[in-house]
């Protein structure tokens, strides 16, 4: 996995590549802090460039909605595709998650 | 016979003492075992002088080659310091011969010699040696280097103690997810009592994985069958496999716990999980009732795997809806009761994730609209005595690059 972020106007954007695996976990923690020290009043993960996702990953964007709804905070999962809509839908995770498809 | 420039060696002893060592944690290096061989009395001496002022307080020596070896066997040294140029039996020889010894295998021989052109070295580290002291010696560089080379080598010998208990520890945890799977021999009652034949196929990973599946026999026509997988793997995923099949096993044997609807079910399992898991902690699964009288099969799903219904002889493949919130995400979650006509020749296929996304000898994920073709493709081309669970994995072996990075589970069971 890989990310990059941009904050313009209180907003947070990761943008997020590659995968996102078991092995990711700590690249991923570390972008969730990142986050969490920002304090922006709203994160957005942009998906579009994600072409993989295992259970280990969707843990983990479960733990970023945790960390970030602690500090009163908004995320947003920005335009999945592929085999990553797919498990977002068979997990239902717009039931939890801000997820939005331009 | 010895070379002239050590035998003018004038020692001056270091001032440094054992004292300085003692902070560290690795005071026993000084009680080491050290074997010194060189057929030169007075250089055995000289070596023995600088270490011991060091306070290494265990040496041994042994004036040839022969008697190195003879030595070597008797005192069980942690390091050798070892001269090359010797009569009879050299020291490569020697070097040579310890290496071939699985105790000596492994320790610290430092070849100590006068011959270091760089061709010499080469012949020294090829007959196995770690390192080298160029004669003339320096006692600060010996002391250096032998005390060195005992600490690497004793957090060596840690580190292999502490991975060897590590991998006993992963195979009793392994055997003992294995003992969560129904027993074959219970299988092969369930397949005479109901006419249900029930094969699977279980595999662990390197790492711990977090996959089980079980089965229960709820009245003469009903059977209840859930398969189960946590999020990641690794020794997390391994021990919340307990934590859920205790739970299940409790509701067994708890007054209302009995297994109604499966919806209601995953319910009841999502409550109590999410009590008990971190955050980003969650199980997939997928349960249902084979109901035999009624011909049908009535399941709900938390994220699992698409299921599979396959018929014999056919290449018709239903896929069954495996969506539905995982287990333990959120404190309530409703779930859905979904049913499917399930006859007499049908054949249900269950299995955890790894088998779409493992990857094919090019490194592409199989993926679960290939795999599933594969199944509908290895189901219809089926021999009169073949079972669909064996070839498929056949096939599957085939296809994939191992090892596999999470536990593999596939049970299939037919009318």
């Amino acid at each position: 996995m890989n990310y990059q972020i941009d904050v313009k106007d209180k907003i947070l954007e990761a943008k997020l590549s590659e995968k996102i695996t078991f092995s990711d976990l700590d690249g991923f923690r570390e972008m969730i802090s990142c986050m969490v020290e920002n304090r922006s009043d709203h994160n957005v993960m942009d998906l579009s460039d994600v072409e993989f996702i295992d259970s280990a990953g969707l843990g983990m964007l479960l733990l970023a909605r945790d960390e970030i709804s602690k500090i009163s905070s908004r995320l947003t999962l920005k335009s999945p595709q592929g085999q990553v809509q797919r498990m977002f839908d068979v997990a239902r995770f717009e039931q939890m998650f801000d997820i939005v498809s331009p | 016979m010895l070379p002239v420039s050590s035998r003018c060696l004038i020692l001056s002893l270091p001032e440094r003492g054992a004292s300085q060592y003692e902070t560290a944690t690795f005071d026993d290096i000084l009680d080491c075992p050290v074997l010194i061989v060189d057929d030169d009395e007075l250089h055995c001496q000289l070596i023995s002088i600088i270490l011991s002022q060091d306070g290494f307080r265990n040496l041994h020596f042994a004036f040839d080659g022969r008697q190195a070896l003879h030595k070597a066997q008797e005192v069980k040294p942690e390091l050798i310091i070892l001269d090359i140029l010797m009569p009879n039996v050299d020291g490569l020889e020697v070097c040579a011969a310890l290496r071939a010894m699985a105790q000596f295998k492994n320790i610290p021989i430092i070849a100590h010699t006068i011959k270091h052109a760089p061709e010499d070295r080469a012949e020294i580290y090829a007959a196995g040696a770690t390192d080298i002291f160029p004669k003339p010696v320096s006692e600060r560089e010996v002391q250096n280097r032998v005390y060195m080379h005992l600490k690497y080598a004793r957090l060596v010998k840690g580190l292999k103690q502490y991975h060897r208990r590590l991998e006993r520890d992963l195979d009793i945890a392994r055997s003992m997810q294995n003992a969560l799977l129904p027993e074959r021999s219970r299988l092969a009652d369930i397949s005479r009592s109901h006419g249900v034949e029930i094969k699977y196929y279980y595999e662990t990973s390197d790492e711990l994985g977090g996959d089980f599946w079980g089965i229960d026999l709820l009245d003469r026509d009903r059977l209840f069958i859930y398969i189960t997988d946590f999020s990641g793997h690794g020794v997390a995923a391994a021990l919340n496999t307990f934590r859920l099949h205790s739970l299940i096993a409790n509701y067994r044997t708890t007054p209302g716990g009995e297994i109604t609807q499966p919806a209601e079910y995953l319910e009841k399992l999502n409550h109590d999980l999410f009590k008990l898991l971190p955050v980003e902690q969650y199980a997939t699964m997928l349960c249902g009732i084979i109901d035999l009288g009624q011909n049908i099969f009535t399941y709900a799903a938390a994220a699992s795997t698409v299921p599979v219904k396959l018929r014999t002889g056919s290449g018709e493949v239903s896929c069954l809806d495996p969506s539905g919130l995982p287990l333990g995400m959120i404190a309530t979650a409703s779930y859905e009761n979904r049913t499917i006509p399930f006859h007499q020749g049908d054949l249900l296929f269950l299995y955890s994730d790894v088998m779409t996304e493992s990857r094919n000898q090019k490194g592409q994920m199989i993926g679960e609209d290939n795999f599933i073709e594969l199944c509908g493709r290895i189901n219809s081309g089926l021999g009169r005595n073949q079972a669909f669970l064996d070839q498929l994995m056949k096939s599957f072996d085939m296809l994939v690059v191992r090892p596999l990075h999470d536990d593999l589970t596939a049970v299939t069971l037919k009318r």
